[in-house]
C-alpha cells in the first residue's frame, strides 16, 4: 500500500468517526426535541384539563345577579306593597343568583385560586348571605308576599354581600392573570428552549452535511489511489509473468545449450567405449557415459516439469498398439534389470494385445519408462511385473510390481509431489530428481486418466495408471522393422547436416563406424548445394542451425529433387521433438527422427529404414525384367536404334521431371482429376518405353486412394529407371 | 287552466293531510321556551311556545358526560335542538339563545344540523329548577364528540335557556 492511500484510508476512517458522532449527537438531539414535545403535550393536556368555565367569569356573574337581585329588591321596597308579578320576578332572581352560587362550589377552578384561603373565605361569606336570604324568597316562590321590613332585610343583606362579591372580582382577576403570565412565560421559555435545541440540531446535521460531502470526497479520492494502486499490482504482476517467461525462455535455451555439449561428451564415450581401452579406462569411461545420461534425464525432467507447470502440455491422438509400447519400454530397462540379477515379466491381456487404439502413445511410454526405471533402479535381485489390461472398456491400465525396497506409509501420500524422494538419502544413493512421478501423474492427469501406488517398506511397490482411450478398427499401421543388425548394414552415402563440431564429429565417427559413406555439411545452405548433387540417400538433419535452419534446408532439397526426380530420405535430429515440431518437419517433407544424443543404436536403426533401392549396379536380370518389358525394348532398339532409343529414354525422363511438378501440385492441392490426367500421360508414355512396371503402377495409382503413396511409388520407380539408364549409358 | 287546478288540488290536500302532525300544540303548562324569528309554525303571535310536556314530546337523546359545570358524570336527556327547530319550521342560519338572565349566545346552525345537541331538561333522571341552571340547558354531545370540549362551545353552552331566536 501506498502511503498515500494509507493516510487516505486514514482519513475515511476518522471522517468516519466524526460522521459517527455527528449521527449520535444528531439522534441525542433528536431524542431531545421528540421529549421536549412530549413534556410540551403534556403541558398542553394539563391545560386541557383545566379548560373550564372562566372563573373570572363565573364570579363576574355572581357580582352581577348579585346587584341585579339587590336592584330589583330596591325597586320593589320603593314602589310599596309586591304585587304578584313583581314577587315572581323577584323569585326568579334570587333562584338565578343561588344557581351561580353553586357554580362556584365547583372545585374545577384554576388550582391557585381554589387554594387562595382569601377566596374560599370570600365564597364562604357569600354562600351564608344567600342561603340567609333563602327563607324569603322560598315565600315569595311558593306565592306569599314580603312585607317592607323584610325588604329592608333583605337590602341589608345584599348590601353587605355586594363588596365582597366585587372584592373575590378583583381577587379572581388578579389571580387569574397572574396563572395566565406564568403559563405564558413558561410557554415562552419552552419556546425558547425548543428554538435553541432545533437551532443546535440544524447545526449538528449542517456540520454532518458538510462531514459527509467530506467523507464522500475522500472515498472518491481513495477510490481513485486504489484503482491506481490495482493498476500498479496488475502492472508488477504483467512484469513478473514477463519475467517468469523469460525464465522459461531461459531454461529452454540453457537446456539446449547444455545438451549440445552433453550429447558430445555421450557420442565420444560411446566412441571411447567401443575403442580398445585399457581396463581402468574403459571404466572410466563407463562411468561418464552413465553420468551423462543421469545428468541428461536430469535436465529434460527438469525441463518437462517446466514444461508441464507452464501448461505447455499438447496431447496427440495418434493409433498404437499397447502390447509395442510395453515391449518397447520393457527392451529399454531389460540391460540395467540384467544388470541387478532382476528378472522382468510382462503379462498383456489378449483383449490389449490385439487392439489398437487412440490417445498419446509417447507420453504413454514415458509414464510407463519412468515407473519401469524406478522399479528396476529399486529392485536388486528380484523381480518386476508389467501387467497391461483393459479394466472396462475404453480403459487401458497398467500395473508395474516390484519386489524392490518398497516405500514407507508415511511417503506415500507425498510420492507424487515434485521434488519429494522417499527419503533425501534415496536420491543420493539412486539418483534422481524427484520429478519423474509429478511428471507421471500430471502427464497421467493432463490425458484424463488416474495414478495410483500401493506399497509397504520391504516388500516392495505397484504402481498403475489407467487411461481412457479408444478402441479403434486396426488400420494399416507400419509394423515395425527388426531392427537391422549393426555388422549387414547396407553402406549408404550419407549427408550430415550439423553446425557443433562435436556432434559433427561423433555423427561422422559413428557412421563410419557403421560402414557409411559420409559426407558433412556445416549448415542448411551446405547441405542443400550438396545435396543437388542427388548422391544421398540418407541426410541427417539438425534442426537449429545458422544461415539456413533444418527445416529450410529440407524445403530447398525437396524442391530441387522435383527436377532430379530423385529423393532422398531426411531424418530431423533433435533433442526435444514437440508434437508442433513434429507436424513442421512432417509438413517441410522430412521422413523421420532422430533424438538427441545421437547413438550407434539409433543411427544403426535410421540406416535400416532407409528403403532397398533395387540393386542396378548388380545388373539383376529379374530386377532388370520386372522394371522393362525387354521384347518391347528391343523391339524399340531395332526401330530406332540403340542411340535413338536413348534418345527417347532422355526425353521421357526431361519430360518426366515436369509432370512429377505436375503430379506433385495435383496431389498437394487434392486436386484428384488432375492426379488422374498426369498419371493417364505417365502410363502411357512408360508403357510406349517398354517400362512396365511405372506403366503399372500408375495405371494402378488412378484406382488407388493413397496419395503419399502414390508419389513416392512413381519417384522410386522413376529413380530406379534413370538409374538403369545411367548404367546403360556407362556400360 | 287545468294546470292550475290540478295544482290547487294538490296543494289543498297537502296541507289537509300535514296539517295534524306540523300543526304546533298550545302549550298546556308554564311555557318555558319560546322560539321566535325565521320560523314557519307558531302557536302564538309570531312565536312558538313550548310546554316540557311539549319538549318531552320529541325526537331526544339521553347522554353521560362529564361538563365543567357539574361534578362528576351526569346523565342529561332532553329533546335535540335540531328537532326542537323542526317543530318550528326554522329556516335560518343562526340562533341567538337568551337566558333568563338575558345572557345570549349565538350559535351557528350547524351546531344543532352536524351535532346532536340537546335542549336538556333533564339532569340524572331529574327535572332541573332554576336553581340547578334549569329548566332548560344547551348540552352539546361531549360523550360523543370530545373534540367539542373547549371554551368556545362551553360559551355556547347557555343554562336557564329562556327563548331562542332564530336569524335567518
Amino acid at each position: 500500500m501506498t502511503p498515500a492511500l494509507r493516510e487516505s484510508r486514514q482519513a475515511v476512517k476518522r471522517a468516519g468517526k466524526v460522521t459517527t458522532f455527528l449521527v449520535a449527537l444528531s439522534a441525542a438531539l433528536m431524542a431531545l426535541l421528540v421529549a421536549t414535545f412530549f413534556y410540551l403535550s403534556e403541558r398542553q393536556k394539563t391545560l386541557q384539563d383545566s379548560i373550564r368555565e372562566d372563573a373570572l367569569w363565573a364570579v363576574y356573574q355572581l357580582d352581577r345577579e348579585a346587584r341585579t337581585l339587590a336592584y330589583g329588591v330596591n325597586q320593589a321596597e320603593s314602589r310599596g306593597p309586591l304585587d304578584e308579578a313583581a314577587a315572581e320576578e323577584l323569585a326568579l332572581r334570587y333562584d338565578i343568583l343561588y344557581s351561580r352560587l353553586s357554580v362556584l362550589d365547583n372545585a374545577k377552578y384554576v388550582t391557585s385560586l381554589a387554594k387562595s384561603a382569601g377566596f374560599l373565605a370570600a365564597r364562604a361569606t357569600v354562600r351564608d348571605r344567600i342561603l340567609a336570604l333563602e327563607p324569603f324568597f322560598n315565600r315569595l316562590a311558593s306565592g306569599g308576599t314580603l312585607g317592607a321590613e323584610h325588604l329592608a332585610l333583605i337590602v341589608a343583606d345584599l348590601n353587605s354581600l355586594l363588596p365582597v362579591t366585587e372584592r373575590m372580582l378583583a381577587d379572581t382577576n388578579t389571580s387569574v392573570s397572574g396563572v395566565r403570565a406564568d403559563a405564558r412565560v413558561e410557554m415562552m421559555s419552552i419556546q425558547q428552549a425548543t428554538a435553541a435545541l432545533v437551532l443546535i440540531i440544524a447545526v449538528a446535521i449542517g456540520l454532518l452535511i458538510l462531514n459527509l460531502s467530506r467523507q464522500l470526497g475522500l472515498t472518491r479520492r481513495t477510490t481513485e489511489q486504489m484503482e491506481t494502486a490495482a493498476r500498479e499490482i496488475s502492472d508488477a504482476y504483467r512484469a513478473a509473468e514477463a519475467g517468469n517467461r523469460a525464465k522459461s525462455e531461459f531454461m529452454a535455451v540453457m537446456g539446449h545449450e547444455i545438451r549440445t555439449p552433453l550429447n558430445a561428451i555421450l557420442g565420444m564415450a560411446e566412441l571411447l567405449a567401443e575403442a580398445d581401452l585399457p581396463e581402468e579406462d574403459r571404466h572410466g569411461v563407463k562411468v561418464i557415459r552413465s553420468s551423462g545420461h543421469s545428468l541428461l534425464e536430469i535436465i529434460n525432467e527438469i525441463l518437462d516439469f517446466a514444461k508441464i507447470e507452464h501448461g505447455d502440455l499438447v496431447l496427440e491422438r495418434v493409433q498404437f498398439n499397447a502390447r509395442t509400447i510395453a515391449e518397447d519400454t520393457m527392451r529399454v530397462v531389460a540391460g540395467r534389470a540384467a544388470e541387478q540379477g532382476t528378472i522382468l515379466h510382462t503379462t498383456i491381456d489378449d483383449t490389449v494385445a490385439h487392439a489398437t487404439m487412440m490417445s498419446d502413445p509417447t507420453r504413454i511410454r514415458r509414464v510407463l519408462l519412468n515407473l519401469l526405471s524406478n522399479a528396476v533402479k529399486f529392485t536388486k535381485q528380484g523381480g518386476v511385473d508389467l501387467r497391461v489390461s483393459q479394466p472396462t472398456v475404453g480403459r487401458l491400465r497398467f500395473e508395474v510390481a516390484d519386489t524392490g525396497i518398497g516405500i514407507s506409509a508415511d511417503a506415500l501420500p507425498r510420492l507424487f509431489n515434485p521434488f519429494t524422494q522417499e527419503d533425501s538419502s534415496i536420491s543420493r544413493r539412486f539418483g534422481g530428481t524427484g520429478l519423474g512421478l509429478a511428471i507421471c501423474k500430471k502427464t497421467v492427469e493432463a490425458m484424463g486418466g488416474e495414478i495410483g501406488v500401493e506399497s509397504a517398506l520391504g516388500f516392495g511397490s505397484r504402481f498403475w495408471f489407467e487411461l481412457p482411450v479408444e478402441t479403434v478398427e486396426a488400420s494399416v499401421m507400419g509394423s515395425a522393422k527388426a531392427e537391422p543388425e549393426e555388422a549387414n548394414l547396407p553402406s549408404r552415402n550419407v549427408l550430415v547436416v550439423e553446425d557443433n563440431a562435436v556432434n559433427r564429429e561423433v555423427a561422422y565417427r559413428f557412421l563410419e563406424k557403421l560402414g557409411q559413406r559420409v559426407t558433412m555439411a556445416v549448415d542448411g545452405a551446405e547441405g542443400v548445394s550438396l545435396a543437388a548433387s542427388g548422391a544421398f540417400e540418407l541426410i541427417l538433419m539438425d534442426m537449429q542451425m545458422p544461415v539456413m535452419d533444418g527445416i529450410a534446408a529440407t524445403r530447398a532439397i525437396r524442391d530441387a529433387e522435383m527436377s532430379t526426380g530423385r529423393r532422398a530420405r531426411i531424418v530431423a535430429m533433435t533433442a526435444n521433438a514437440s508434437d508442433s515440431d513434429r507436424k513442421l518437419c512432417a509438413e517441410a517433407g522430412m521422413d523421420g527422427f532422430v533424438a538427441k544424443p545421437v547413438t550407434l543404436a539409433l543411427l544403426a536403426k535410421v540406416i535400416g529404414a532407409v528403403p532397398e533401392e533395387p540393386a542396378m549396379a548388380s545388373g539383376n536380370a529379374v530386377e532388370t525384367s520386372r522394371l522393362l518389358d525387354p521384347g518391347r525394348r528391343v523391339e524399340l532398339a531395332e526401330a530406332f536404334g540403340e542411340d535413338g532409343l536413348r534418345e527417347l529414354d532422355d526425353c521421357f525422363f526431361l519430360d518426366m521431371a515436369g509432370t512429377l511438378r505436375d503430379l506433385h501440385a495435383a496431389l498437394s492441392a487434392h486436386d484428384l482429376s488432375s492426379a488422374d490426367r498426369v498419371l493417364h500421360s505417365i502410363k502411357g508414355a512408360a508403357a510406349n518405353l517398354g517400362f512396365t512396371d511405372l506403366a503399372a503402377f500408375a495405371d494402378l495409382a488412378r484406382r488407388d486412394d493413397d496419395i503419399a503413396g502414390i508419389e513416392t511409388g512413381i519417384q522410386t520407380r522413376f529413380a530406379a529407371l534413370r538409374k538403369l539408364g545411367e548404367q546403360a549409358k556407362a556400360a | 287552466m287545468m294546470r292550475a287546478t290540478s295544482f290547487a288540488i294538490a296543494a289543498s290536500a297537502a296541507f289537509l293531510f300535514s296539517y295534524p302532525t306540523n300543526a304546533l300544540e298550545m302549550p298546556k303548562e308554564r311555557v318555558v321556551l319560546t322560539v321566535i324569528g325565521a320560523i314557519d309554525e307558531t302557536n302564538a303571535a309570531g312565536q312558538a311556545e313550548f310546554d316540557l310536556a311539549m319538549l318531552k314530546e320529541l325526537d331526544g337523546r339521553s347522554g353521560e358526560m362529564e361538563t365543567p359545570w357539574t361534578e362528576g358524570t351526569t346523565r342529561f336527556d332532553g329533546p335535540l335542538l335540531r328537532s326542537v327547530l323542526d317543530a318550528v319550521g326554522a329556516h335560518g342560519k343562526t340562533l341567538r339563545i337568551t337566558a333568563l338572565n338575558d345572557y345570549s349566545a349565538e350559535v351557528p346552525m350547524a351546531d344543532a344540523t352536524e351535532f346532536d345537541t340537546m335542549l336538556a331538561i333533564g339532569m340524572n333522571g331529574e327535572p332541573m329548577s332554576i336553581r340547578d341552571k334549569g329548566p332548560i340547558f344547551m348540552i352539546y354531545p361531549f360523550d360523543q364528540h370530545p373534540e367539542l370540549y373547549n371554551e368556545k362551545y362551553f360559551s355556547r353552552s347557555v343554562w336557564q335557556i329562556k327563548s331562542i331566536e332564530v336569524i335567518e
